[in-house]
């Protein structure tokens, strides 16, 4: 117990250096500008001062309809920071499935970006808002898993844009996972701010709001369900969502995926979702699993190959044996990748930089895909 | 944040910032807008007191001269070293392999690494040493038993070695007869997460 007592205290020292560092470089604390009339949630958490929950940051983000410029700051290859605005429109409903649209606005540098620049980020947004925005910065998955590997830190009120927000902190009970600083608007509880920094007190990524504006007042009951409107982004793949790997089997033909069997390894984390994307020129399918702590995630992609495209690429000095299975592995501080071939599939193990234990994920999964089982 | 807006008097103030500096070194006196206008005050201490802090080379500490310190640099460089993949090639490349007569029995049988080492041509002993084996064996008369008894030795170590296996040259990633090795790639793979996605963008 004294030494239950001694990691709390150690975490919650870190978790004052990290909003001390926060407070130094973000704006200063003032009165509570309040947003003029009630909140839109039910109860006006954030502004009657209530301890901010789980169940709220899952939530808040879907239950108001807002416009938001925003500059994202992430990691390039070289550890840089890259600096990109975008602008994000929402109607929520209530759910995670909300009709949106983030589109690119420009690049933030010293050299204004070239044409050629400017096109090549369009297109990546076009192609990738779906994973920026639903998987990208700070979500919460399932508050009940989150409520176990994470704990909040009130800091009090503060202003940001000129809106009253709750700055808190989530520190996670395993230092192998981010922790995240956020601003929460106190009107809608929608996250002005959210800076995601490792173990080590390093900036892993920020998504700052430079201007945001509500859109209609409360939630339509009516919009749940309804088309979604037709400024709303569309992924270029046909993706299906399924309850369980069994369902979507029957959408796959002949390819038939592994279920992963990792629970040992990453016990904290939950299967969240199962996907099939599809490409809707050649036909190419992927099964998208991913995984979740609640907050954290991690994504076990499987696709059918034609052959094994690393027999060229990686260096057989490393294997001894023609019966050796290669994997290749790529990590830096923002994410960390495993990538191998077996019997006509190609297998991934994606997630942040921080989770090093998918190492083990990807070895054991290497395992039951050699052996089956 | 705010941008700074600073007005012609100030930014005309900081063009001539180094003469500023100057005269409060050596008339010890602020200028005539910098007793005004608190942001030009305190631009102008500033660049005198980082002026001096640069003005030569600071001080080692005594830590950085001791034989320790710079041999926890060495060791922590080639920590990092080894596991970059020039380093893993390394290791393996420099890997010592046993000569065949000398690794423990059974590990004496054909691996690839070692089947050349057992074609070559055993060293040669004297000449009447074969002479006085080959009159031994033609005058055997159990010489078919004692055949049998090499060929059934024969069976019990292959027997031994389907057992308990070999392994030579282990890798990174397994203890098992499965080998899994982890493989240092230095570029990014295009892969379903937002940073990955996001470096698309970053036009080199």
């Amino acid at each position: 117990m004294n030494r239950l007592s001694r990691t709390l205290q150690s975490l919650r020292a870190h978790a004052l250096a990290v909003a001390s560092l926060c407070v130094v470089a973000l704006a200063p604390a003032q009165g509570v500008g309040g947003g003029g009339g009630g909140s839109v949630l039910a109860n006006g958490v954030l502004a009657n001062g209530a301890p901010v929950t789980f169940q709220h940051l899952a939530q808040a983000p879907f239950q108001s309809s807002y416009q938001a410029t925003r500059v994202r700051r992430f990691l390039g290859s070289n550890s840089e920071i890259v600096q990109v605005r975008e602008q994000l429109m929402l109607q929520g409903d209530g759910t995670r499935d909300s009709a949106f649209r983030l589109d690119f606005l420009d690049l933030i540098g010293s050299i204004p970006p070239s044409a050629t620049a400017q096109a090549v980020w369009s297109e990546v947004y076009r192609n990738n808002a779906g994973l920026l925005h639903m998987h990208g910065g700070f979500h919460v998955t399932d508050p009940a898993l989150a409520q176990q590997n994470y704990q909040i830190f009130d800091f009090g009120q503060a202003t940001r844009i000129g809106r009253g927000v709750r700055r808190i902190v989530v520190f996670p009970t395993r230092t192998d996972k981010g922790i995240w600083v956020l601003d929460l608007d106190v009107v809608t509880g929608v996250a002005l701010y959210t800076g995601e920094y490792d173990s080590q007190l390093r900036l892993i990524s920020e998504l700052e709001t430079t201007s945001f504006a509500l859109m209609g007042s409360a939630i339509q009951v009516s919009s749940r369900g309804a088309t979604k409107p037709a400024w709303s982004w569309r992924p270029r793949m046909t993706v299906s969502r399924f309850g369980d790997l069994q369902s979507a089997n029957m959408r796959l033909g002949v390819f038939v995926p592994l279920q992963p069997a990792i629970g040992g390894t990453v016990s904290d984390y939950r299967q969240q979702f199962v996907q099939v994307t599809e490409d809707p020129v050649n036909g190419d399918q992927t099964v998208v699993l991913g995984y979740s702590d609640g907050i954290d995630e991690f994504f076990i992609l499987q696709s059918r190959s034609g052959g094994n495209p690393f027999l060229d690429h990686i260096a057989t000095a490393t294997i001894t044996s023609s019966a050796a299975h290669a994997i290749a592995s790529y990590d830096d501080r923002a994410m960390r990748a495993y990538v191998f071939h077996e019997a006509g599939t190609i297998y991934w193990v994606v997630g942040s930089g921080s989770l090093q234990r998918l190492k083990d994920v990807s070895f054991r999964l290497c395992q039951q895909a050699v052996t089956g089982n | 944040m705010n941008e700074s807006s600073m007005s012609a008097a100030c930014r005309a103030f900081a063009r001539e910032l180094a003469a500023h500096v100057d005269a409060l070194r050596q008339q010890g006196a602020m200028s005539a807008h910098a007793v005004v206008c608190p942001s030009c005050a305190r631009r102008v201490k500033l660049a005198a007191a980082l002026g001096d802090h640069l003005g030569g080379p600071p001080t080692v500490p005594v830590e950085l001269s001791s034989p320790a310190f710079l041999a926890s640099i060495h060791e922590r460089a080639i920590d990092t070293f080894e596991r970059t993949p020039v380093g893993v090639q390394l290791t393996d490349a420099l890997r010592v392999v046993a000569p065949v007569e000398q690794l423990p029995w059974p590990l004496q049988v054909a691996e690839d690494r070692l089947a050349a080492r057992l074609a070559e041509p055993v060293r040669a002993n004297p000449a009447w040493l074969w002479r006085q084996a080959r009159a031994r064996a033609v005058s055997q008369p159990q010489r078919r038993t004692a055949s049998v008894g090499m060929l059934a030795a024969v069976a019990a170590s292959v027997a031994l070695l389907a057992v308990f296996g070999w392994r030579i040259g282990r890798s990174e990633g397994t203890t098992t007869d499965l080998q899994i090795v982890f493989v240092p790639v230095s570029e990014l793979p295009s892969a379903m997460h937002p940073t990955a996605a996001l470096r698309l963008g970053v036009v080199r």
